[in-house]
Parts: structure tokens; C-alpha cells; sequence
């Protein structure tokens, strides 16, 4: 290595990173030249805690992989689910899924292009953004209850309806919402000082976008036509009537360009629903507990890409293995990669733009017995001893 | 009295408490405009309509935990805060206040002022330096660049009206539109003034030319490893500096004090405001730039744009205009 | 329910049982030497590169790492190995992405990618004992212990 290469540390605590992970660049100047990535500081043994449950605690587990694909995961989970059990779910069910589905795509999306207008320190934009986020939030509040984990899932079905003036209550705010993307569109590609800042940044070809497997609206970008809903559908999207976005410039503005043009079509996509929602259960009246031998693989396109279940089950109440893989760690080593070349100012918008979410990458273990060193379990009194310590000798402060 | 007088005039009016007073005022316009701006109420609760916000943020810093890096240089890292205080608190002297008039105002102090109005990006700079991290040193390195990019525009910008009036003394210059009778100056000096605005932008390292502060990119650069006490004198700096800064220009470009004290002073109000307000908007309506795209816009843009006013001036000048 | 695609897939690999699941998925059995030439295979027959997720299993008497394949159809390879020699070919050569899935499929089950050029731990932290593979069947990890604090302690 050169004697200029200068090493910046980012992470695993960092102002742009929401979540732990831990980027290594290497510096000449500003430019970038090397970059090599680590994460998995946030393993909270999910999978393995799947396997201890039954699959409708492991559903709500499930819930909890993630804050913003929250519906994702579980929505991944029970299709995998039913299709081992082979049950036909009912038709408004499956379209109440889907209408949970693409409001969590305008959430996670409209929440994507406020932090990255942050990232490049555009605030206008992000307060503004995330204020029309809010009534996206409100809807699935007033539909699910929660603005978060939204528990509207269950196997064979979902667990609340909408009435008749939620319906019209969403298809009013899908108006107002439609205006407003379209003026961000606006200004997302025609705001010259954030144009400067993101086009032509982080580049990624749609060969090594294929190659390095990226999902999602990251892949879109680079002009590779993948999206579940359209491949491989699921619920009922072959129904629907939707454009598949791509872009083929390849850089941090096509991802923002495919990102906005995708929220348009979600809002297309829930006027259909809601328009045509067929009368009908919402949820199968009775499902067994157990669920018969076999293996599933299911995909769902989650808001920052395909997200993929598998699960195993072996005739218990309990799973025998459940794998997820959340669309992030398919882009997160293509995310790194695209920052080489680019200037240090770069990296956060770089990182940012696959709207990387740790939570979901990581989902394993921590608290165990250190065979070596006798417990790792740091209790709170020992930490609390150990401040009083340490301000003991270092402040002369006595508590 | 003779003793008093200028301890006064250093630390009351127009020194350190009345400069504090109306930084944070200003500051707390400023985060009132911008939050207006981006559909927020701003600052509530402190004070009326939490015009207290400021002041009760800096004394928060000063009650913090004070922490100075171990590998850090000991004796500079605190030495930078009060030095970059102190500097802008004297520039602020010169501020051309109706009352002490004789005390702050000699032929020349322009150049003074402007000197003292670099010391501050210099500072920051061995700030970043003397912290020894790696967010620090970029961000010191990039206070340098910056400052060479902003530099020469915002010089030539304020020499505009310098070579209008004629003079070097920030008194005279001010009072120019209304001793000569000619009003319209102040609008031939658009441009300048425009250049001025946004270099003063770059000078207080606000958006879009927050690039060495960058939070989401290296923390806080110079100031990463800052805490507590200090944080809290370049906190002040900062405020005291919009300060400076916004009022020379207003006092260069919008002419000074017409009638007396009263409304001499109200008018330094309204006319800060103004600048500050529009240093607000710039705030809030761009995105931050890359460190490369300041120099060549500087430049390119800034660099000609001023030169040009310049021209326009001293031919004006020539042909017996003004 | 045979068609065209699963019969050309049957073809393809003579030497194992293709399973065709719901959805059109189908589930072929392989041996740890196949992979990489049936990865070839998929690659040239059938266009298929897009690997989604690798899924390590530990089936009690035997591993099994199943490499889903998505693009036209879902194809996923099943790859079983012996409880006592948990290895398995890498297939960073080939495809770049897999690095991550196979670096956490060793963390966490102990089935080594061979040839792989980067096994730092991933998935574990550093101080995490050697030889402990926590998806294992015969790991049981225990619930963390939670004490409140004694005052005056």
C-alpha cells in the first residue's frame, strides 16, 4: 500500500449509519481506493428463536426481523407456510395483504428519499418528505393499528378488515399523496446541487449487478428488469395493472428516479385494490396448528428488494428451519463495491442509496457462556460498580 | 469614565454582550425561518416563542462533560476556541455603531476587519489538526480547501463597495449613499452582493457549503472531538460570526444609520435580518455540494461574476458617474 | 404435472431426483462434487444466476445446503453432506454474491465452503468460542439471564 492511502474507519456507530455495520475505506486525498465491508453486530437469533416456537409465535417473531418491512417478512413467511400446508387463502384477504404491502413500499420508499436528501444534507426535502410519510403511517394505523408491527398477518388469511369509509378515506389521501410525489419527482431529478451530488455517483453496471445477485429497486436502477411481482407474482399482482420501473443510468439518480416512479405505481396499485376489492372472509375459518412435512421457499418483493423465506417444517407445531434473507445482504457487498472511485463525500448517499437495513441482515445469536472467560453476561450491577469505579479514581466523584 | 469607556465599549456595546445577545437572537431567527421553510414550528418553549432556545443550548454545552482526546495536543486544542472567539469578537468591534465612533473607526479597518474574518476558518483548521482523527483531519483539510475557494470572491465582492465610496473605512462606505445623495448605488452593486451573500455562506460553513461540518459524511469534522465548554466558545463563534458577517455586508451594501441612534440602530436590525433571512433561504433550498464542485463553482462563477462587478464600477468611476 | 422446462431440467441432471414443488419450484438432489458443474449447467442450459439465498440445514444425520436459484423458474439444489465432513465447494468463482451466504453459513452450521477466499466470522462476534455452530440442532442456547439490581449492592 501506498504511503498516502489514509484508512477512514466508518462505523459500526456513525452519524449516517442508522444501524451498525462497519465500512473500511481506504483515502488518497478524497478519492476513494479500497473499501471492504463487515456487519453482524446486531445478531439477535431469530432463526434459532423460530425454531423454539410454534409457527404463529414465530410469525409475530418474524414481525420483529425488521421496523420497516415489518409486513415483508411475515407476508414471506406465511405464503411459504401455506404452501406447505396447501391452503387457499381467501381472495380479500390476499388483497387486504396487498394493500398492507404497498402502503409499507410508499412508507419505506418515502423514508429512503428523506434520508437520502439528509445524507447529502438536502433538510428541506427530508422534512418534507417525511412529512407526507406521516399520512401514509396514519393510514396503517387506522387500518392495522400499529404504525409499525402491523400484526395484520395470519396464516390462512389476515386478521382485520377495512370498512367501507377507511376504503374511501385511503383512495382520498392516495390522491393527495400522488400530487406530491410527483412534484419530489420534480425536484429529485431536476434540483441542480442534489442532481450534482447523485448523479453519475456509485455507479454499478447491470452486468456486475448480476452478478454481484442484487435485488431489488438497486438492481432496477442498473437496468436490470427484476421485480417478484411481475416474475414470479404471488398473492393476487397478476391481477394488477402495473409499470415495472427501471433506469438505465446506473447511478445513485436512477435509484432515486425508480425509487419515486415505483411509490407512483404503488398508489396506482392500491386504488385497484381498494376499487375492486371482492366481498368475502378475510381469513380461513379454521387452520390446523401443525403443519404437515415438507419445504417452501418463498419470495416477496419487499420495498428494498427481494426478499426471500425458506422454510422446513418436519409435522410439529414447530418449525424445523426457517432461513431469511433480507434483500440487503444481496446488495450490501454490491453497495460497497460501487464506492470505490468515488469521493469520501460520497460514501453516506452511496451506502444510503440501497436502503440498507442491518436489522435485517443480522438476524442471530448473542448471550451465551464463554467456556473460557466464565459468564459474558454483563449484569447491570457489575456495570453500574464498575461507572462508580471508574469516577471513583478518575473524577473524585463518591457516590 | 475615561478607564470604563472602553471596557465598556469591549465588553457591553458594541463588544461581547451585546454581540452574544444578538447572535443568539439571530440564530434563533435563523432556526425560525429555516423550520418555517421546511413546514416545522422551529424552537417553542424557552423563552417567548423560544427566542431563548440558543442561549439555553450553549449554556447546556457549558455544563457538559468537558473531554480533550488523550492523544490530542493539549494546550493548542484549548487554545483554538478562544482564539477563534476572540477573533470575531474584535472584528465585531468595528461594526459601525452610531456611538463610538471615534474608537473603532480608522482609515483602513476594512482590511482589518476582513482579516479578522478569515482567522476563524484558520482556526478551525488547527482545531482539526490538533485533534488528531481521522473525521478531523478530513475536515480540516477540507476547512482549507474551502477557504481557498471562498476567499478571493468574497474579497473582491466586498472591495465593490470600498471602490464606490472611495475609502477604506467601513464608516465611510457606509454612509456613502447618503452623504453623496446617490441612492442607486446600492443597486449597480447586485451582483457583488449577491457573490458576497453566498461566500459569507461558505465563511459560516452553512448549507450548501457545509462541507467540512458534513454530519453525515465525517461527524463534525474539526469539531468531532470537541465537547462541552469549548464546543460551546465555537458555538458562539459561529453565531457571533453570522453576526459580523451579515451585518457588514448589509452596513457595506445597504448604506448605514441614516437618523440618529434610534432609528440608526433599528435599522442595523432590519437590515441583519434581511441578510440573515436570505442566508436562511439559501439554507434551506439547495442540497450540500462536494468539495470539488465548491472550488470550480468559486471559480468559475463567483471569481468572474465579482471581477465583472469590479469592472462595471471602475468604469462608471472613470467616466465620472459616481 | 410435467412441461417443457421441468422435462429439459430432468435432462439435464440425469444422475439426480428433480422434485417439482408448488408454484412450478423444482428441488434437485445433488452430491457435494456436482455442484459446481450443475451450477455451470444452469448457467449455460438455463440462463439461471440470480442466487438468492443460500440455505444451510442441519438435518440431524446429515447437512444439507440448499442453493436457491431464482430468474424464470426457482430452481434449488440441494446439496446433502456427511454429519462428519461438512464441506461443501465455493462458489465465489463463479458467483461473487454467494460470499456472503456461504460466510454465514459456516458461522452458523460449520459447513466450510471450500476454496472460499474470505472466512472471517460474519455472522458471530469475535470472542465467540471455536467449534460452537449455534443453528446446530445440538446447540441449545440458553435464555439469557436477567437480574435486577440489588440496592446497595
Amino acid at each position: 500500500m501506498e504511503e498516502s492511502v489514509f484508512r477512514l474507519p466508518v462505523g459500526p456507530q456513525h452519524p449516517f449509519l442508522k444501524e451498525p455495520a462497519k465500512f473500511d475505506f481506504d483515502i488518497q486525498g478524497e478519492e476513494i481506493v479500497g473499501a471492504r465491508m463487515n456487519f453482524g453486530y446486531n445478531h439477535r437469533g431469530i432463526e434459532k428463536g423460530c425454531e423454539a416456537r410454534n409457527y404463529y409465535q414465530a410469525m409475530y417473531l418474524l414481525e420483529r426481523v425488521c421496523g420497516i418491512c415489518s409486513h415483508s417478512h411475515t407476508t414471506a413467511f406465511v405464503q411459504a407456510v401455506e404452501e406447505i400446508m396447501k391452503l387457499e387463502v381467501p381472495k380479500r384477504g390476499l388483497y387486504l395483504r396487498m394493500v398492507d404491502c404497498e402502503l409499507e413500499r410508499l412508507h419505506s420508499h418515502l423514508l429512503w428519499l428523506g434520508v437520502a436528501a439528509h445524507e447529502v444534507g438536502f433538510d428541506s426535502l427530508f422534512m418534507l418528505v417525511w412529512r407526507d410519510r406521516e399520512l401514509v403511517m396514519d393510514i396503517l394505523e387506522k387500518i392495522s393499528g400499529n404504525r409499525v408491527n402491523y400484526a395484520i398477518n395470519t396464516i390462512g388469511g389476515v386478521r382485520r378488515d377495512i370498512t367501507d369509509a377507511q376504503r374511501k378515506e385511503i383512495l382520498g389521501i392516495m390522491k393527495t399523496l400522488k400530487q406530491r410525489l410527483d412534484y419530489y419527482a420534480k425536484i429529485g431529478t431536476h434540483e441542480p446541487s442534489f442532481v450534482g451530488r447523485i448523479k453519475g455517483v456509485g455507479t454499478l453496471s447491470a452486468e456486475r449487478a448480476a452478478e454481484m445477485c442484487a435485488v431489488g429497486p438497486f438492481a432496477r436502477a442498473s437496468n436490470v428488469a427484476t421485480d417478484v411481482r411481475k416474475d414470479d407474482p404471488y398473492a393476487c399482482y397478476a391481477e394488477m395493472d402495473f409499470k415495472l420501473i427501471t433506469s438505465d443510468l446506473c447511478d445513485i439518480l436512477g435509484r432515486v428516479i425508480v425509487r419515486v416512479y415505483e411509490m407512483i405505481e404503488s398508489c396506482t396499485i392500491i386504488e385497484q385494490l381498494l376499487e375492486t376489492m371482492p366481498e368475502g372472509e378475510i381469513a380461513l375459518a379454521k387452520v390446523s396448528r401443525r403443519v404437515p412435512e415438507g419445504a417452501a421457499v418463498s419470495r416477496y418483493e419487499a420495498p428494498r428488494g427481494e426478499d426471500v423465506h425458506f422454510v422446513r417444517s418436519n409435522g410439529t407445531d414447530k418449525p424445523e428451519r426457517v432461513r431469511v434473507r433480507a434483500p440487503t445482504l444481496a446488495n450490501l457487498e454490491a453497495a460497497t463495491e460501487s464506492v470505490i472511485g468515488a469521493y469520501v463525500a460520497d460514501i453516506p448517499i452511496a451506502i444510503a442509496s440501497i436502503d440498507p437495513c442491518f436489522s435485517c441482515t443480522d438476524r442471530m445469536a448473542i448471550v451465551l457462556r464463554d467456556r473460557k472467560r466464565g459468564t459474558r453476561v454483563t449484569t447491570w450491577e457489575e456495570l453500574r460498580r464498575r461507572g462508580i469505579e471508574w469516577y471513583g479514581k478518575n473524577k473524585g466523584i463518591r457516590f | 469614565m475615561e478607564v470604563v469607556k472602553p471596557l465598556l465599549y469591549i465588553l457591553v456595546f458594541p463588544g461581547f454582550l451585546f454581540q452574544f445577545v444578538f447572535s443568539t437572537y439571530l440564530e434563533w431567527m435563523d432556526r425560525k425561518f429555516y423550520a418555517r421553510m421546511q413546514n416545522r414550528r422551529g424552537p417553542l418553549y424557552t423563552g417567548f416563542r423560544g427566542v431563548l432556545q440558543p442561549v439555553a443550548d450553549i449554556l447546556k454545552l457549558f455544563f457538559k462533560e468537558d473531554i480533550v482526546p488523550a492523544r490530542a495536543d493539549r494546550f493548542m486544542f484549548s487554545l483554538m476556541p478562544i482564539l477563534g472567539l476572540a477573533a470575531v469578537v474584535t472584528a465585531g468591534l468595528y461594526l459601525p455603531v452610531w456611538l463610538f465612533t471615534p474608537y473603532n473607526s480608522f482609515e483602513g479597518d476594512l482590511i482589518v476587519v476582513l482579516y479578522l474574518l478569515s482567522l476563524p476558518s484558520l482556526v478551525l483548521f488547527l482545531a482539526g489538526w490538533f485533534s488528531v482523527s481521522p473525521y478531523s483531519l478530513i475536515g480540516a483539510t477540507r476547512v482549507l480547501t474551502q477557504l481557498f475557494a471562498y476567499e478571493v470572491p468574497f474579497f473582491l465582492a466586498l472591495l465593490t463597495p470600498a471602490v464606490v465610496a472611495g475609502s477604506w473605512q467601513i464608516q465611510k462606505i457606509a454612509v456613502y449613499p447618503w452623504t453623496s445623495g446617490s441612492w442607486w448605488v446600492i443597486g449597480i452593486q447586485l451582483l457583488a452582493f449577491l457573490v458576497a451573500l453566498l461566500t459569507l455562506q461558505a465563511k459560516l460553513e452553512r448549507v450548501p457549503f457545509d462541507i467540512p461540518e458534513a454530519e453525515t459524511e465525517v461527524v463534525g469534522g474539526p469539531l468531532t472531538e470537541y465537547s462541552g465548554k469549548k464546543l460551546a466558545m465555537f458555538r458562539i463563534q459561529k453565531d457571533i460570526l453570522m453576526l459580523v458577517g451579515s451585518a457588514f455586508i448589509a452596513a457595506l451594501f445597504f448604506g448605514g444609520f441614516p437618523g440618529g441612534l434610534w432609528i440608526g440602530g433599528l435599522w442595523l436590525l432590519v437590515k441583519t435580518s434581511i441578510v440573515v433571512f436570505l442566508l436562511s433561504v439559501i439554507r434551506a433550498s439547495f442540497a450540500r455540494i462536494r468539495i470539488d464542485q465548491i472550488v470550480t463553482f468559486s471559480w468559475k462563477y463567483l471569481a468572474p461574476a465579482s471581477l465583472v462587478q469590479l469592472l462595471v464600477v471602475l468604469i462608471l468611476k472613470g467616466n465620472g458617474v459616481l | 404435472m410435467t412441461d417443457d422446462y421441468e422435462s429439459r431440467v430432468r435432462e439435464a441432471f440425469p444422475d439426480s431426483t428433480v422434485t417439482a414443488g408448488a408454484k412450478g419450484r423444482l428441488w434437485v438432489t445433488l452430491t457435494p462434487e456436482q455442484l459446481i458443474p450443475a451450477v455451470g449447467t444452469l448457467w449455460e442450459r438455463f440462463a439461471l444466476r440470480q442466487l438468492a439465498v443460500i440455505v444451510g440445514e442441519d438435518l440431524r444425520d446429515a447437512f444439507q445446503a440448499n442453493y436457491v436459484f431464482t430468474g424464470e423458474r426457482v430452481i434449488i439444489l440441494q446439496v446433502r453432506m456427511d454429519h462428519d465432513k461438512p464441506e461443501v465447494p465455493s462458489l465465489v468463482g463463479r458467483i461473487p454474491g454467494a460470499a456472503v451466504y456461504e460466510r454465514e453459513m459456516k458461522d452458523l452450521l460449520g459447513i466450510v465452503p471450500v476454496g472460499h477466499p474470505d472466512l472471517r466470522r460474519q455472522a458471530i462476534p469475535e470472542d465467540w468460542p471455536e467449534g460452537v455452530y449455534p443453528l446446530r440442532k445440538d446447540v441449545q442456547i440458553p435464555r439469557p439471564e436477567e437480574k435486577a439490581a440489588q440496592e446497595g449492592a
